[in-house]
C-alpha cells in the first residue's frame, strides 16, 4: 500500500470500490461450421452439441438468461439468436452463438481466478468439440481481433477521479504502451457512459495466455493506483471540483423532470464515487452499486421519439423520489471550501 | 504472396520456411512452402527413386507442366507429388488479387468482411490470408501463435505427422502426399497441450 493511501481513512476502501470485476472470455469456434453470422441455419446443432459437452463435465450447468454481470463481458448485447449457460461449478458462462459458436466467460476479483475458472471449462469443451485452429495463427475467430489464443481477459473499473482531473487520456495512452486498450462499458446499448471501463487486452495474437493474462492484472492494479490517486487529489487539492461535481449530480438527480439512460449513468457516476468514499447520508456504497448496475438494464433509452418523453418522464419520476433524501453528510460538509 | 509470418515448412512442419517451390499449372501457381533442410534433402539426386515417383504419380497426364524451383530446374519428385496433391489448397488462397475475393467454403466475399468486420468460416482464414495477413502484422503483436493448442485433437496431428516422416524416409510419396493432405485438412495444432 502506497503512503498517501494510508494517509486517510477513506482511502483505504478506495482500491474495492474502483475494482468492479473481472472477467476473461476465451472465443471458440467448431470446424466444419460456418460462423453464426453468416450461417444460422446451424445454430441449434450448435447450442445442441455445447449443452451436451457441458451436460457431461458440469452437471450442474443449464440454460439460462445472462445475468447483468454476464452482459459486462459482451462488448455489444448478444446477437440474437445466442444461448446462454451457466453452472454452479465455476463462476463461468458459456455464450453459443454469439460472435462465435462458443465464448467462455469466467467471472472473478480478479484476471487470473476469471481466466482459471474460464480456462476449465474450455479444456471441458474441448474434449468433446473440434476447435478450429491453425499452428500459425492459432484459434480461429471471426473477428480478426480475436483470432491466436481467442482470450479478452480484463477488469472493469470505474475511473471518476481519473474522469474527473482529465487525466484519462494520458491513461489510455500509458495503455496503448501495454498493449491494452480502456474500452467504455456498453450497458444496454449505452456506450461512453457512466466513467466505467473495460480494461482489456488489445492484442490477442502472438502472446500466451498467461502472458495476457498477467499483463492485465498489472494495467489494472496500475489504473486501481491512480484512480486512488485521483481522488486523493480531488479530495486534498481540488475540493472545489469534486464537491461541485458530486452536488450538482445530485441536484439533478433530485429535480430533474425527464431523464435519458445516459444522462443518468454519467450522473450516478460521481455519486457511486462519494458514497464509496462515505460522503453521503440516505445511500450506502453498496446501494450505490446496485443502482448503478441494474438501473440500464431495466431502462434502456426508448428509440421512438414520441415514447422517449414518456420513459424520460417516468425514469425521472423514480430517481427524484429514491435520492430525496440523499444528502453530503458532514464529512463532505467539512471537505467544502 | 504475404501469408502469415513466419510460416512453417510445409514438409517438416518445424523450421521456419525459407524456399518456395512454384509451379505454373493452367496459368494457376502452385506454390509450396520449405525450409532450407527439406528443400536440400528432396531436391539431392535419387536416380532410381526418382523414376520410380515419376512412373507411378499421374505425370502422364499432364506433360505439359512448367516447373519453377527457387527461380529455375525441376522440383524433385516429392515435392511434385505434394505440389499436385495439394494444388486445391493452394488454389484456394491464390485467387487473383483484382476480383473480390471469395471463399470458396462458406462464399463470403472480401467486401463483405471489409464491411462487417467478421469473417463467414474457418476457411476464410486461408481465403484472404493475403489481406489479413498485413492487417493482423499491423494490430496484433507478431503473426505467429504461441499458446494453447485444442487438447484432443494435438495426439491424431503427431501421428500423422510421424507418418509423414517414415512415409519421407521409405519415399512411398504417395503416401506422403494423401498423409500431408490430412494434416491440411486437420485444424489441429502440432505441439501438445501448448501450456
Ligand atoms: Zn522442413
Ligand atoms: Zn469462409
Amino acid at each position: 500500500m502506497s503512503p498517501s493511501r494510508r494517509r486517510r481513512g477513506y482511502a483505504d476502501v478506495f482500491e474495492e470500490d474502483v475494482r468492479i470485476s473481472s472477467f476473461a472470455r476465451i472465443s471458440r469456434n467448431i470446424s466444419g461450421y460456418k460462423f453464426p453470422g453468416r450461417d444460422s441455419s446451424s445454430a441449434d446443432a450448435i447450442a445442441a452439441a455445447v449443452g451436451e459437452a457441458l451436460e457431461r463435465e458440469m452437471p450442474s450447468a443449464k440454460e439460462g438468461r445472462a445475468d447483468t454481470a454476464c452482459r459486462s463481458l459482451f462488448s455489444a448485447p448478444p446477437p440474437k439468436g445466442t444461448t446462454v449457460f451457466t453452472m454452479r461449478e465455476e463462476p463461468v458462462v458459456v455464450a453459443a452463438n454469439g460472435t462465435d459458436h462458443v465464448a467462455v466467460c469466467g467471472i472473478a476479483d480478479t484476471p487470473q481466478k476469471a481466466y482459471r475458472a474460464a480456462e476449465k471449462v474450455e479444456e471441458a469443451l474441448g474434449k468433446h468439440l473440434s476447435f478450429a485452429w491453425r499452428p500459425d495463427i492459432g484459434f480461429l475467430t471471426a473477428s480478426p481481433s480475436d483470432v491466436g489464443t481467442g482470450l479478452k481477459v480484463g477488469t472493469v473499473l470505474h475511473l471518476e477521479g481519473l474522469s474527473l482531473i482529465g487525466e484519462m487520456e494520458p491513461c489510455i495512452r500509458g495503455l496503448d504502451a501495454m498493449r491494452m486498450r480502456a474500452e467504455s462499458l456498453d450497458l444496454a446499448g449505452i456506450r461512453q457512459t457512466g466513467h466505467i471501463f473495460r480494461i482489456v487486452n488489445a492484442v490477442t495474437l502472438g502472446e500466451d495466455e498467461q502472458t495476457l493474462v498477467a499483463r492485465s492484472a498489472r494495467a489494472a492494479d496500475a489504473l486501481v493506483e491512480q484512480e486512488t490517486n485521483a481522488r486523493i487529489r480531488l479530495v486534498e487539492e481540488l475540493p472545489r471540483v469534486f464537491s461541485d461535481s458530486v452536488c450538482r449530480a445530485l441536484a439533478i438527480l433530485k429535480s430533474a423532470r425527464l431523464l435519458s439512460a445516459a444522462e443518468l449513468l454519467d450522473l450516478l457516476s460521481p455519486v457511486r464515487m462519494a458514497a464509496s468514499m462515505g460522503f453521503l447520508s440516505g445511500m450506502t456504497a453498496d446501494e450505490a452499486d446496485r443502482m448503478f448496475m441494474s438501473l440500464p438494464i431495466f431502462a434502456p433509452d426508448e428509440p421512438d421519439a414520441d415514447k422517449r418523453d414518456a420513459v424520460d418522464g417516468k425514469r425521472a419520476d423514480e430517481i427524484n423520489r429514491r435520492f430525496a433524501r440523499v444528502v453530503p453528510n458532514n464529512r463532505f460538509i467539512d471537505l467544502m471550501p | 504472396m504475404i501469408y502469415y509470418q513466419p510460416m512453417k515448412c510445409e514438409i517438416c512442419h518445424k523450421n521456419d520456411a525459407e524456399t518456395v517451390f512454384r509451379r505454373e499449372e493452367d496459368g494457376k501457381t502452385h506454390e509450396l512452402y520449405v525450409c532450407r533442410e527439406c528443400a536440400a534433402r528432396e531436391s539431392r539426386p535419387r536416380p532410381q527413386a526418382q523414376r520410380g515417383a515419376r512412373a507411378r504419380g499421374k505425370s502422364g497426364s499432364r506433360p505439359d507442366v512448367s516447373v519453377t524451383i527457387s527461380g529455375s530446374g525441376n522440383p524433385p519428385p516429392f515435392i511434385e507429388a505434394l505440389l499436385s496433391a495439394t494444388a486445391d489448397l493452394v488454389n484456394h488462397i491464390a485467387e487473383e488479387e483484382d476480383c473480390d475475393l471469395t471463399c470458396r467454403k462458406c462464399g463470403t466475399k472480401w467486401s463483405e468482411v471489409e464491411e462487417k468486420g467478421l469473417l463467414g468460416c474457418p476457411g476464410c482464414w486461408g481465403a484472404f490470408a493475403k489481406k489479413l495477413g498485413p492487417r493482423l502484422q499491423a494490430e496484433q503483436r507478431r503473426v505467429a501463435h504461441t499458446g494453447k493448442s485444442p487438447s484432443g485433437a494435438s495426439q491424431s496431428r503427431k501421428h500423422i505427422e510421424r507418418q509423414l516422416q517414415d512415409a519421407i524416409r521409405k519415399e512411398d510419396y504417395k503416401e506422403a502426399a494423401k498423409l500431408r493432405d490430412m494434416l491440411n485438412a486437420l485444424d489441429a495444432p502440432k505441439e501438445e497441450g501448448g501450456k
